[in-house]
């Protein structure tokens, strides 16, 4: 077994906005945290550590994002952390209750090559609305960990942890796929329905897109992201565009997409995100169980009545109200002790104050 | 017609989107793409435009509706 005395690993934790990254971060990282900028864009991070024995784990959480384009700020901040910081391990942090969408970006981080946990977040709030997921067949149908976890009570951060520390580990010494399996017997992640082992699934854009992946990427240098950088180039992604200098290749990439653009009726942006969803949608279709019909869910009842055209504001004004009256009537009593602490205090250090100039100051 | 003339509570199969690369693929991120199935939640005129796609609530500001075209 590598050893990994004293390392410090480099944990990056990506996810959607809302899918709980923050939440999970804290979790984690407790209040060894501080707030950081990426130089040059307005986008913070924040970065935090966790110890576990004499292994550091440093945690960077970046910025929530639905995919890893390159036409937002956010966006081009994690993805270029990603390519070019190289983290040891991706944490993805994955809202249970809107896992096709949130299942998008994870396509696009199996795509960039590094080794990911995937965390099933507020699975809790999931099955309180009737949707049921096979945690376990989500794993072997992504080829990567899969940890169920509840961000804001706690659940599940041992295994995280657990879960990161393996991978770590099992990438360190690049064991086969079937290596990895022996690894993973049944140790505390098992029990958790995490399976380690199967190798990374790709989404499979099907003969024509392949054919055209595996061209671009023999053009490109060697490195684990050769894929993600084909299929934006293929997008077009004009940063992963500047970014090939040699010359003569743009032109020849640009030569080989084009056959691809005049047989596709949608734009290929488009035909790529539609691939990339049927994969999602086939998954999803095996590992979860839907509620029969759209339920109306709490927050849909809340809405309908807090978010009304014209119950919506009185509504909004009594409740700024309640906040506003209840601060008042619940601090005044604090107030008045505070007040009468300050009073007894100074009454008390005017009778033992020795007689001098002190005095005189009141 | 355009996605601001559906009604709550109707469907609709989205059909294009009248816009770049940028806004067609946040769109996408989203999960609104050509072919897409969605529930319009709410759309009362004014304020914040709500639909349901692949299971996810998703906002989206009302000039963006305007754009999107389904049947």
């Amino acid at each position: 077994m590598a050893t990994t005395a004293g390392k410090t690993i480099t944990v990056a934790v990506a996810g959607n906005p809302n899918a709980g990254k923050t939440t999970i971060f804290n979790n984690l990282t407790g209040a060894r945290q501080r707030v950081g900028n990426y130089p040059g864009v307005t986008v913070e991070w924040k970065q935090g550590t966790v110890k576990r024995g004499d292994l550091t784990l440093n945690l960077v959480d970046l910025p929530g994002t639905y995919s890893l384009t390159a036409y937002s700020d956010e966006e081009l901040v994690a993805r270029d952390y990603l390519l070019n910081h190289g983290p040891d391990v991706v944490i993805d942090v994955v809202d249970a209750s809107n896992l096709e969408r949130n299942l998008f970006l994870t396509t696009e981080l199996l795509e960039i090559g590094l080794p990911i946990v995937v965390v099933l977040n507020m699975a809790d709030m999931a099955r309180a609305r009737g949707l049921q997921i096979d945690v376990a067949a989500l794993s072997a149908r992504l080829g990567v960990p899969v940890v169920p976890a509840v961000g804001n009570r706690g659940v599940g951060m041992d295994d995280i942890i657990a879960a990161v520390l393996e991978m770590k580990t099992s990438s360190t010494h690049l064991p086969g796929p079937a290596d990895v399996c022996r690894d993973s017997g049944p140790g505390p992640a098992s029990l958790t329905g995490v399976s380690l082992g199967a190798s990374r699934t790709r989404v499979n854009y099907g003969p024509e897109v392949e054919k055209l992946v595996g061209e671009i990427e023999d053009l490109l240098p060697e490195n684990d992201a050769r894929r993600w950088q084909a299929l934006k180039l293929i997008e077009s992604d004009p940063k992963v565009l500047e970014s090939i200098t040699a010359p003569g290749t743009r032109e020849r990439i640009a030569g080989l997409v084009a056959n691809l653009v005049a047989k596709s009726n949608d734009e290929v942006d488009i035909l790529l995100a539609r691939l990339r969803y049927d994969f999602i949608g086939r998954i999803c279709g095996d590992v979860c169980r839907q509620p029969q019909a759209t339920k109306t869910s709490t927050s849909d009842k809340i809405d309908r009545v807090a978010m009304h055209p014209v119950w919506g504001v009185p509504i909004f004004l009594a409740m700024m109200y309640m906040v506003f009256t209840l601060t008042f009537t619940l601090g005044n009593p604090l107030m008045n002790i505070i007040d009468q602490g300050f009073v007894l205090l100074a009454d008390f250090l005017l009778r033992v104050w020795p007689e001098g100039v002190a005095t005189h100051l009141q | 017609m355009p996605l601001t003339q559906v009604s709550e509570g109707t469907r609709a199969v989205l059909r294009s989107i009248e816009g770049g690369r940028q806004l067609r693929g946040r769109l996408a991120a989203l999960g609104l793409l050509p072919g897409s199935e969605l529930e319009v939640i709410q759309n009362s005129g004014h304020g914040p435009f709500v639909v349901s796609v692949k299971g996810s609530r998703v906002v989206i500001g009302r000039g963006m509706a305007a754009r999107i075209a389904v049947e």
